[in-house]
């Protein structure tokens, strides 16, 4: 087991986001988080990431308890994280954008095969744009930068908030393959998404989140059988 | 080839132009305008400082005069109590260090915090400074400040401040500027200063890709406030004398006003801002005794007018001149 979560609770003041969440991530495996806007996917991804923080529950990764941990603690332990809204950082390149974590973290854990030629390689079309600077760079291309710069710290696992969201379908195909390529990388992938047909040609397993509960675990095929399933995450 | 392309680029042209311009300023100026020249040196290395903070981590700082005093009653404090060690080659060393630490204190407590709290913060630490330099006359001279005897080079002595001022200092405060600006180009193009710039685009991403943000943003307010104290202590032999005004915010206001009218947007645009504030304000004053008015107009002026900065608005002109070239037009 890689990632484990164990009744997770949290609150934005008084209003409860998250109720109860638990769910696992084994190793190796594109596990996906689906339902509609609003249903708590993005606060379950921050809350594992350190950027909310939970009232009550638990976290391990790796089998160590991660619920008190900062979020810089989290990324050094081996959880790369690339946000919905991307933030790619507008005043550095791209290439100083990827290469700045390795910089200023000077030990990477990893192994010897790992290697910044290699994570560039899964999106190609970066080397392209490598010296633009990052506030010129279209949606996808942002999208892109993201994924790699997270990729650059050599994580264990992915966590990716909406990486579909907002892309032409030739360009969704384009990031399916590229999961592929990080998935043959040995690295694990948790991604929330609101398509659940994408998610289905992506996935292993998914979780469907309704208010802030998980109240489905399964192949994402299964919901695109189910009625029900599909009138939930708006499918 | 590289090194011919080095040579003979066009932004190495414009440096040598430069430095060939410095390097006849005490042939061209008056002993007056040439002393004038030298503090607008002074408060050049002090915005290069203050610009890693603001452009480059995006914190504004309104007690930038308390490093900048740091430095300065560092070599007044050696002149008055420890007089055999009065030569530039100790001076220096020691101003660095009593603004690094200075600078290391107060930073220790601003830098937990950004925004309005940091600029607070800041301010209220540099008053306390002022009110310790201005109450503690015993040691500091008070408001009376102390007096800065002009001092030795490398074991060459002057007999009097305006010999010492119109050539030796001129070049020595040059050699410091130029290893300052240089130093900070460094500093501004390392990973460091890329990582202090994605601090300042976005702390939560920064600390998402293993950036220490406190830690980082700890030591841009350390090399800032050196800055500061090397600025102030180069200042002090133009002077010929130190008050506790230094280190007073309205100083500090000062140092926030030569860096917006340069351009904090431009790496130079500090130095720039440095150059014409201390003109302006000296000549302001020996125009009328409302000069504050001149130079808040001028503010009001820049705000409205050039918010980049003269050296922005310059970038800005050349561009468009450029673009119109490029699309063939009139």
């Amino acid at each position: 087991m890689l990632l484990r979560i164990e009744n997770l609770d949290f609150f934005v003041d008084s209003t409860q986001i998250l109720r109860s969440v638990s769910l696992d991530v084994n190793d190796g495996e594109v596990v996906c988080l689906v339902g509609r806007n609003g249903a708590g996917k993005s606060s379950i991804i921050k809350s594992i990431i350190g950027l909310y923080s939970a009232r009550s529950g638990k976290m391990t990764f790796k089998d160590k308890d991660i619920t008190k941990l900062s979020s810089r603690e989290r990324v050094l332990l081996g959880l790369g994280y690339s946000p919905e809204d991307s933030r790619v950082f507008t005043d550095l390149t791209v290439e100083e954008n990827i290469n700045l974590s390795t910089w200023v973290n000077s030990k990477v854990d990893g192994d010897d095969s790992f290697s910044l030629e290699k994570i560039i390689d899964i999106f190609p079309e970066v080397k392209k744009f490598l010296n633009r600077k990052g506030l010129y760079l279209s949606g996808g291309e942002k999208k892109m930068v993201s994924i790699t710069r997270a990729l650059a710290l050599n994580p264990s696992l992915l966590l990716l908030d909406e990486s579909f969201e907002g892309l032409a379908p030739i360009v969704v195909n384009r990031f399916r393959d590229a999961f592929n390529g990080i998935r043959e990388m040995g690295i694990t992938i948790f991604m929330a998404e609101s398509n659940v047909r994408i998610a289905s040609k992506v996935a292993d397993r998914s979780y469907i989140v309704e208010r802030g509960e998980i109240i489905f675990e399964g192949p994402p095929k299964d919901i695109l059988q189910s009625e029900e399933f599909l009138k939930i995450v708006g499918g | 080839m590289n090194l011919k392309r080095f040579i003979f680029n066009k932004r190495s042209l414009i440096y040598l132009v430069v430095l060939i311009f410095l390097l006849i300023i005490p042939f061209i100026l008056s002993p007056f305008n040439l002393i004038l020249f030298e503090s607008a040196i002074t408060f050049a290395i002090v915005g290069l400082g203050f610009n890693l903070l603001l452009r480059y981590t995006g914190l504004l700082s309104f007690g930038h005069g308390a490093y900048f005093a740091a430095g300065a009653y560092a070599v007044a404090m050696v002149g008055r109590y420890v007089p055999s060690i009065y030569s530039i080659e100790f001076l220096i060393p020691i101003a660095i260090i009593a603004s690094l630490v200075l600078s290391a204190i107060f930073g220790f407590i601003c830098v937990r915090h950004t925004k309005i709290f940091f600029a607070i913060l800041t301010l209220a630490l540099s008053m306390l400074l002022f009110a310790l330099l201005f109450k503690f006359y015993s040691v500091t001279g008070g408001s009376d400040g102390l007096y800065i005897p002009t001092p030795s080079i490398f074991g060459v002595t002057f007999k009097r401040r305006p010999e010492f001022l119109s050539g030796p200092y001129y070049y020595f405060l040059l050699v410091i500027f130029i290893i300052c600006y240089m130093v900070m180009k460094v500093i501004v193009s390392s990973p460091f200063g890329k990582a202090l710039q994605a601090i300042r685009d976005n702390e939560t991403r920064a600390e998402l890709i293993g950036i220490r943000v406190k830690r980082y943003r700890f030591y841009a307010f350390i090399i800032s406030g050196t800055f500061a104290g090397i600025g102030g202590s180069l200042w002090t032999f133009v002077n010929g004398h130190v008050t506790p005004d230094v280190s007073h915010w309205f100083f500090s206001g000062e140092i926030v006003y030569m860096t917006l009218l340069g351009g904090f947007f431009i790496f130079e645009g500090p130095i720039i801002g440095a150059f014409v504030f201390t003109f302006l304000k000296l000549y302001a004053m020996g125009f009328t005794e409302y000069w504050m008015g001149i130079i808040g107009v001028t503010l009001i002026l820049l705000v409205l007018l050039l918010p980049t900065g003269l050296a922005g608005g310059v970038v800005t002109i050349f561009n468009k001149l450029k673009t119109r070239k490029v699309l063939g037009g009139t």
